[in-house]
């Protein structure tokens, strides 16, 4: 092993992924106080603005500072301000839920990754310039010490600082917070929420862009590293419950540095696996013990915040004709001739999934961002039983309840939670399943292909999903009718008036929750025969975020939507290019400040407006 | 008694949805009396003050302030006019303290705790800490404090203890306010103007005077 004083260099090279860390949350936490929305979009600010940057400074030839000036004063707060006005501020006005608060910003990350891919290509850049000179100091004990190092840390006190002491001391910091508290109620005492929700924009996108002109320097450069690894410092806004500015800093740089220690420790034998894995994804391992940890009192002021997917309670509508368009749509491709339906295999796997959302989140109310990452679980399941020579059939069978058991383990602890808590809690566990399951050597190696071998027809195939599917829509139909559906509507629009009523709330949530996670179960099963194999790319967190945007995009609370949208999306990429489908997704749920009840519900009020 | 209108409404239709709250409603608020809105629940009576505070957007008509046309202001911008709303329940920030919470009236707070001194000693609590009624009172006060050119109080009597209550009307004398009831108050002032509504319509306006008068029949 190395020299003991080693890890006090080893310490100082955290500070740097430590201090870039504390920043983002630091933006994170501000922007979420002032104006309500956990902004997922971070990283793509992040990524757009180090792109800028390299463009101005090393394709145009522009001076560092006038370059950096120009990124990080203009353009991402004006970004910021932009992302108010266009997107949040008209979600605020129509007090939209914590759902369509992150699908909206899932929409802004989707759509900022696909403008940065389409304008300066998706190839890897190592030559994004470091804003501070990379020169070290010899500190006394002949320690070495970068001075990038330095001014990374001083930004990070400066700013968390600077926060502290507008919101303390100021008479703006009186009024954000007011508005943080209650956007309505603010405006009534002479404050423009408008405004202040600007200003947050603005200083979250600031940090946002210079979260990642600090960490593209560290790293390779492209479209899709740096989001996620800014997605990745949520960890250090969880661990500040979006409320505390020195939890957040101390818990950056904490992770940084812990993170650095973890690359030098280096234990051999049987822990080193464990130990290499926890290193190389020390932030997921802490977003999911920080959204674990109970939250207490501080679940209180975010539940505030907006606990429901909508606000008023939407009509329920019974539209006779979406039945029949979705099984007419759907069958079409067994009656074309040629390769057509390979392409659409995908689609009833999809459907299936989305329909889960539809399940879980627009008839229970509860934002789960895992139903992606429990389509994985199903999609895995099916693969290692496949290659132990399972039939296909029972695999579909064993997987489904495997992820109803999966289900219940997982929801009993999640189902007391609401509102951005809950998406949180379930975002993490699809971050973790995917780093520590998916993307591992011991789950996926030596999977041989998942396919029956009965269905080696894709047309035989297809037909064989289309009747699982078909079974899916109708334990959704079953839920959503009758006593259980009334219950769920109950407990979804008014708790306590659902328990007044005598509705044992909490286990007709788990319930609900169960039912969701073997239904994306059973859709991961058909994505994974449908592929072949075994895709960790498919399952990834933010794959299921663009999968949750989907629904609300289309309804949240329309099943119908639900099966059409992945065939329009399926259709949508192999007519164009892969990835088209996020970003018109990405687009749409943008607009949800414009669109509300989605899709379906705009295409109600036309038809009700003709009719 | 003719003195010049302050606010009104004219001709305004309010609609949530398929809803329609209010159905072509005239109000006037003239200076320095107080009016009433009376009904039921549902009549109307907190969509009136929704439509006059900029909260709902009104589909016909106009909302004039002193002669001028503010229907298409923001809440804040009606604020800062004087036109200021205190809602029926939970009209005050949670993380805010007491003294927080009146600064942001941006007038020294000393004159609203001469008038409620069993503020003072609140002056650093939070106003989740408080009951229910020293939450109502704390946002009346608030409101009293910004000297507001028309007060819209939206059931102010709720949760308030009676010494409390007999203060607080004592302040509202002499300024332009429109209070919401179910029944007119034994309080108020034969001079004050009162509207009925039912079911999103004005259906009598006149003095309170007038309204005792012909109810004794």
């Amino acid at each position: 092993m190395a020299a003991p004083g080693l890890a006090i260099d080893f310490a100082l090279a955290g500070v740097a992924v430590g201090s870039a860390a504390a920043l983002s949350g630091v933006g994170l936490v501000v922007c979420y106080r002032l104006t309500g929305v956990l902004n997922l979009a971070q990283g793509g600010i992040a990524v757009f603005t180090a792109y800028l940057l390299r463009e101005l400074a090393v394709v145009r030839g522009w001076p560092l500072w006038l370059a950096a000036a120009v990124c990080l004063l203009l353009v991402a707060p004006g970004l910021g301000v932009l992302l108010q006005f266009g997107v949040f501020g008209p979600l605020r006005r129509r007090a939209a839920g914590v759902g369509e608060l992150v699908v909206a910003s899932v929409g802004v990350l989707v759509l900022l990754i696909g403008l940065v891919a389409a304008m300066w290509g998706t190839a890897p850049l190592a030559d994004v310039p470091s804003l501070v000179p990379v020169r070290t100091f010899t500190l006394p004990g002949g320690r070495l010490l970068r001075l990038d190092t330095v001014a990374q840390l001083g930004a990070v006190l400066v700013v968390a600082c600077a926060v502290w002491a507008v919101g303390r001391f100021t008479r703006f910091g009186v009024r954000s917070r007011a508005v943080a508290d209650d956007p309505a109620l603010a405006e009534l005492a002479g404050v423009n929420a408008e405004a202040v929700g600007a200003v947050g924009w603005a200083f979250g996108a600031l940090t946002a862009g210079l979260v990642g002109v600090l960490l593209a320097p560290l790293v390779l450069l492209d479209p899709y590293g740096l989001p996620l690894l800014v997605l990745e410092t949520l960890a250090v806004a969880v661990a500040a419950r979006f409320h505390s500015l020195p939890v957040a800093v101390a818990a950056g740089l904490a992770l940084g540095i812990v993170q650095a220690e973890l690359a030098w420790l280096h234990p051999s034998g049987t822990l080193m696996p464990v130990v290499d894995a926890g290193q190389s994804n020390l932030f997921a391992v802490a977003l999911l013990v920080a959204a674990l940890v109970p939250w207490g009192e501080a679940e209180q002021g975010l539940v505030g915040g907006g606990a429901l997917l909508a606000g008023p309670a939407a009509p329920r509508h019974r539209d006779g004709w979406a039945p029949l368009l979705c099984a007419v749509v759907l069958l079409t491709p067994l009656a074309l001739r040629g390769g057509g339906v390979r392409a659409l295999l995908t689609v009833p796997g999809i459907a299936l999934v989305l329909l889960s959302v539809v399940l879980v989140t627009g008839s229970g109310g509860l934002v789960s961002l895992a139903q992606g990452a429990f389509a994985g679980l199903g999609a895995l399941g099916t693969a290692q039983l496949v290659s132990g020579q399972v039939p296909g059939g029972a695999a579909l069978v064993v997987a489904v309840l495997g992820l109803a058991a999966a289900g219940v383990l997982v929801g009993w602890p999640v189902v007391h939670r609401r509102g951005l808590v809950l998406a949180m809690v379930t975002f993490a566990l699809a971050v973790g399943l995917s780093r520590f399951v998916f993307q591992q050597p011991y789950a996926t190696a030596g999977l041989t292909g998942a396919r029956p071998s009965f269905l080696h027809s894709d047309r035989a195939l297809y037909a064989a999903e289309l009747a699982v599917l078909a079974a899916g829509a109708l334990l959704v139909a079953a839920v959503r009718r009758g006593r259980l559906g009334r219950a769920l509507l109950a407990t979804r629009d008014h708790e306590a008036g659902a328990w007044a009523a005598g509705v044992a709330v909490p286990r007709l949530k788990l319930l609900v929750f169960v039912l969701g996670a073997a239904l994306a179960g059973a859709g991961g099963v058909l994505l994974a025969m449908a592929g072949g194999a075994f895709d960790p790319a498919t399952f990834d967190p933010v794959q299921g975020l663009v999968w949750f945007a989907t629904v609300v995009v289309t309804g949240v609370d329309s099943a119908a939507g639900a099966v059409l949208a992945p065939f329009v999306l399926v259709a949508l990429d192999s007519a164009t290019v892969p990835g088209m489908s996020a970003v018109v997704v990405g687009a749409l749920a943008t607009a949800t400040g414009h669109l509300p009840g989605g899709l379906t519900g705009w295409a109600r009020s036309r038809l009700g407006a003709w009719s | 008694m003719t003195t010049p209108l302050r606010l009104a409404l004219r001709g305004v239709t309010v609609r949530r949805g398929p809803v329609v709250r209010l159905a072509g409603v005239d109000i006037r608020c003239p200076a320095d009396r107080l009016g009433f809105l009376i009904g039921r629940n549902g009549s109307g009576r907190t969509a009136v003050l929704e439509a006059l505070a900029g909260l709902v957007p009104h589909h016909d008509g106009t909302v004039l302030l002193d002669g001028r046309d503010i229907g298409s202001l923001a809440p804040h911008r009606r604020a800062a006019l004087g036109v200021v709303l205190v809602p029926a329940r939970r009209a005050v920030f949670p993380t805010l303290t007491v003294a927080e919470t009146l600064a942001l009236a941006g007038r020294p707070p000393q004159p609203i705790l001469d008038v409620f001194p069993e503020l003072a000693p609140l002056l650093p609590r939070r106003a989740t800490a408080l009951s229910g009624g020293q939450q109502q009172l704390l946002a009346l006060a608030r409101a009293l404090l910004t000297e507001p050119v028309v007060l819209l109080l939206d059931e102010p009597d709720r949760g308030l203890a009676p010494s409390v209550t007999a203060r607080l009307h004592e302040q509202l004398a002499g300024r332009t306010a429109l209070l919401t009831a179910r029944t007119l108050p034994s309080w108020a002032p034969s001079s004050a103007l009162v509207h009925v509504l039912e079911r999103g319509r004005v259906v009598w306006h006149g003095e309170a005077g007038e309204l005792r008068a012909a109810s004794r029949f």
